[in-house]
This record gives C-alpha cells, structure tokens and sequence, in this order.
C-alpha cells in the first residue's frame, strides 16, 4: 500500500475562541512496505498524522491518495498504552478486531490461537492486561494489530512507556515480524535511535504546527540488529537528526 | 536486630532478622484490639444495666437483646416482616434503579442528551427525597404504590448519576481503538462503554440500595403495619426496647446483606477489575 499526502492541514479548537494548528500543509509520500518513522517534538501533530491515516480524524484540507484501492485500506494503531480493553482477556482482546470485522467466534478462537502460538504468547490466553507486565501488553497489542492483516500499520509510540532494555527487545521482535509479514508502517518516536533501526527513511517534523522539516533516508542493510548503532553511518544520522531537533526543543522551551 | 560500632573511622551496621513468623496474637494485634474494645463496652453496658445504674428500660442489657435476637430468628417472628421489607427494597431498586441505569448509560453516551436532561437532573438531585412523601402520598394514595414510588425515587439519583459518571470517564483510547477496527456506534456503545462503565454501576448500585433501604425503613415507619421499619416503630411505642434493639440487628444484617451481594457481584461481573472504587 502506497500513501500519498497531499498539503494535510489540521487545526485543533483548543477553547472555543482558539485554534490551534496541529499540521500544516504537509506533503510526503509512502512507498509499499516501507518502514517510515515520524520524529518531532511533543505537540507537533505526530499522533494527528497516524489518526487521519487511520480515519479516527478528519483533516481540515488536503488530500490522501491511496494506490490500488478504491475502498479504505485497513490501517490499523498500535498505541502507547491502553490500547488493550482492560475487561477483555488476552484472547478477547486479540480476537477484537476480528470480532468487529463480524468473523463468527469459532473461526476467530482458532486464528487467534494459532497466531499466539506464532509469536509465542500462548499460554496467556485467559488473562487480564493487568496481569501482565508493561512488555507483554505491548506485545499482545503489536500481535492483535498483525492479525487483523492490515494494509498499514500505524504506530504511535508503541514502547514509549516501556524501559530501555525491554523496548530494546521490542524493537527487535517488532523487525522480525515485520520481516515475514511486509507492511507500509508509520511509525511516531520520541526516540531518535529507535527511528533510525526500525526505518527506511525518516521524518522530521517542526514544532507545532508540525511542518517537515526534512526527510531522511537510512541506508542501511537489512536484517538490522543492535550493532548497528555503532556503525559512523549511524552515528552520523544520530547527530544530525539530533541537530534538527535540538532547534526545535530549545524552540519549544524559549531556550534560544 | 541492629547494631551500629564506631572503630577509628569506620561505621558497619549489622542487620539480623529474627526467624519465624510472629504468633498469631501479635500478628492480629489489631484485629483483637477492635474486638476486645467492643467486648469491654458491652460487657459495661451489661453491668451497668443489670446494676440499674442506667435505665434498663431504655438500655436493657445485651444479653436480653441478643437472646431475643435469636429467639426471633428460632421462631420466624420477624420472618414476614423481613421478607416484605426486603421485596419493598428490590421492587424499588428494580424500578428507580433500572430506569436510572438506561437513562445513565443514555446521558454518559450521547452529549446531547446530557445537555438537554442535566440542568432537569442537577435541580430535582439535592432534594431530600424524603420530604417529597407527602406528594407521593397526595398522587399515589396511602397504599403499596406510594412505598414502592417513595424508595424508587430513593434509588434513582445514586444510581444514574453514577451511571453517567461511569460512562463519561471511560478512557477515550479505548473507543478510538475499537473505532479503528471498524466499530460502529451500537459496537462503541456495547462493547467499550457499557463494560468499562461496569465498575462505576456497581458503585452505582451499592448506593443504590443503600437509599432504598433508608427510604424503606423510614416509609415502613411513617406507614405502620408491616415490615422491619414497622415494628421498629411499634416497639417503641409500646416500650418494648428488647424487641426494638433486636430488629435494629436484624435491620443492619440486611445492610451487611446487601454489601455481600454486591461484593459477590463484582467477582463476577468484573473479575478484571483493580480497586478503583467510586466516590460516595
């Protein structure tokens, strides 16, 4: 599935006499199965960008072209936290977006089943959310969103809330997933290594409103692991993606 | 165990935990302590009656009123009585409570039906819904439908303002998530408001049936005739203060049964839930 963003504008009301511009006339294309990250500072319109791919929000101008369709693809988030029903199990859970789409419950148990034991998370079927660690939730949301076998996946800061060492694993689980079921994905990070391990290319965006600042190709191979981030080409893009946003957070913060 | 040594000028401080758990009599200190205190009360309370040192008609002593008590239970004395004060609580809290929950969960849902049923709600809430009897009585006549009516409004606000509370404080993640896979609003409304909201209910229901049980008391001792609220009422009237304090038992058994049951229902209605409880 391939994405075109056409001059997408958002503005939110903030009071009833204010507005707030989220994004403004950003224009990028998405390539098939491309892994593409989106970077900015907080408030930059980021999350805006996933919901209007994911029609949860509707853009104030501009235009969004998808290739090959004529219906609405299937872009499917995968969120921060929370996006697990706290009063489903683990199975029900998993097996929602199949339960909306109307698939009957026999079928669902069956694909929903199977599938767990694919990404190993058999086993934990009748539990809660709250009874699993922040790592395994997380997991369980990244398998329900591969199940429904989107056309997008749109990530917002999937391990945002997660600490290092397990969004280390994470990240990995997430590449070899994504190695055998090829998906266009966006991906929104606070986190400029994660972006540049997990991407095709990169995207910097401004302060709010969030416009892009620039677009960043990571040429590197693939498979990736953590090594990878020792590497001068790394390195280098580290750096400069660290420049373009230093201006903005010191930006955000009036600290220039 | 902890000792500190000061040699020249090193501080080393050695920790040793005793082995083996405490007896049973310190790890319940406390628990014993809130028994001891009410054993001690009444046993006071059973001198000073006996002595005469205080009225042994208002205050008979404790003795004469939990023999009672069970003398009741034994012979099934209090048994119709119970009975219909209990069906006055559930028929009430099945109408005012029921119509409460669909109006809440309706008013949690759709804004604008909040805003136009609000400012109606915010007016006829602070009423103390006691003094609206006389009305009840004016348009419903001196029978059971004035009862029923009375502990119907009784359970009605707690309810439905919990109800509402309960569905507007569900986390909007949740909707956008089952939104992105396609739900429709009937599917929002089932599927994400009405079980997130469930733990806010319960509360709603707990309060609920806290009102009726006032408003059912209070009517059974402004009407007479029957129920719990009834022969409290009598007793005192004909100073039988033995019988009144042994029906004020049974009285506070059906407010713990009532707690009971909804402790039962929330294991099974939100087996997922952690400890949030409503405000009240």
């Amino acid at each position: 599935m391939n994405i075109i963003f056409k001059e997408i504008s958002k503005k939110f009301a903030e009071f009833t006499d204010r507005e707030v511009a989220a994004l403004d006339k950003v224009s990028f294309g998405v390539e098939e199965n491309e892994f593409v990250s989106i970077i900015g500072p907080s408030g930059c319109g980021k999350t805006t960008l996933l919901k209007i791919v994911a029609g949860l929000i509707k853009p104030d101008t501009g235009q969004i072209q998808f290739s090959g369709t004529q219906e609405r693809p299937k872009a499917v988030m995968v969120f921060q936290d929370q996006g697990l029903l706290p009063w489903l199990t683990v199975l029900d859970n998993m097996g929602l977006g199949l339960e909306l789409q109307r698939v009957p419950k026999a079928v669902r148990r069956e694909q929903v089943l199977e599938f767990m034991k694919r990404v190993r998370l058999d086993g934990f079927e009748n539990y809660y959310p709250h009874e699993l660690s922040g790592g395994m939730r997380q997991r369980v949301a990244l398998a329900r969103a591969f199940l429904t076998n989107p056309d997008i996946l749109l990530m917002d800061e999937p391990f945002g809330s997660l600490d290092a060492q397990t969004r280390i694993i994470l990240q990995e689980e997430l590449l070899n997933i994504w190695r055998t079921e090829q998906k266009t994905v966006l991906f929104v990070t606070h986190d400029i290594d994660e972006a540049i391990l997990l991407s095709d290319r990169v995207l910097v965006l401004t302060d709010r409103p969030g416009k892009i600042q620039e677009i960043i190709e990571i040429p590197l191979g693939r498979p990736r692991d953590l090594k990878i981030k020792d590497t001068p080409t790394f390195i280098e893009i580290r750096w400069h993606i660290w420049k373009l946003l230093e201006q903005e957070v010191r930006k955000e913060l009036k600290l220039s | 165990m902890e000792t500190a040594g000061t040699r020249s000028s090193q501080r080393i401080e050695t920790f040793v935990k005793k082995d083996g758990p405490p007896n049973i009599f310190v790890r319940n200190r406390e628990k014993l302590t809130t028994i001891g205190i009410i054993f001690a009360s009444l046993l006071i309370w059973e001198i000073l009656s006996r002595t005469d040192l205080i009225s042994r008609i208002v205050f008979p002593a404790p003795s004469r009123i939990i023999t009672q008590f069970f003398n009741g239970l034994v012979t099934g004395k209090y048994m119709t009585d119970m009975t219909i004060t209990f069906s006055r609580i559930f028929s009430g809290f099945a109408i005012g409570g029921g119509a409460a929950l669909i109006l809440g969960l309706l008013m949690g849902f759709s804004r604008r039906i909040r805003k136009i049923l609000d400012p109606i709600v915010a007016a006829l809430h602070p009423i103390p819904k006691f003094a609206l009897l006389p009305m009840v009585i004016i348009i419903f006549g001196i029978g059971e439908a004035s009862r029923t009516a009375m502990v119907s409004i009784g359970a009605f606000f707690p309810m439905l303002i919990n109800t509402m509370i309960g569905v507007m404080q569900v986390n909007p993640t949740y909707y956008e998530v089952a939104e992105n896979y396609g739900a429709s609003r009937f599917d929002l409304f089932r599927k994400v408001a009405l079980p997130a909201s469930l733990p806010f209910i319960i509360g709603g229901m707990r309060l609920s049936l806290k009102s009726a049980l006032t408003i059912t008391i209070g009517v059974e001792m402004v009407f007479g005739n029957t129920g719990l609220g009834s022969v409290l009422w009598l007793s005192w009237e004909t100073m039988r203060m033995v019988d009144m304090y042994s029906v004020l038992m049974i009285v506070s058994i059906v407010g713990f049964g009532l707690t009971w049951l909804l402790e039962v229902l929330k294991k099974i209605l939100i087996p997922w839930h952690q400890e949030i409880r409503s405000a009240e």
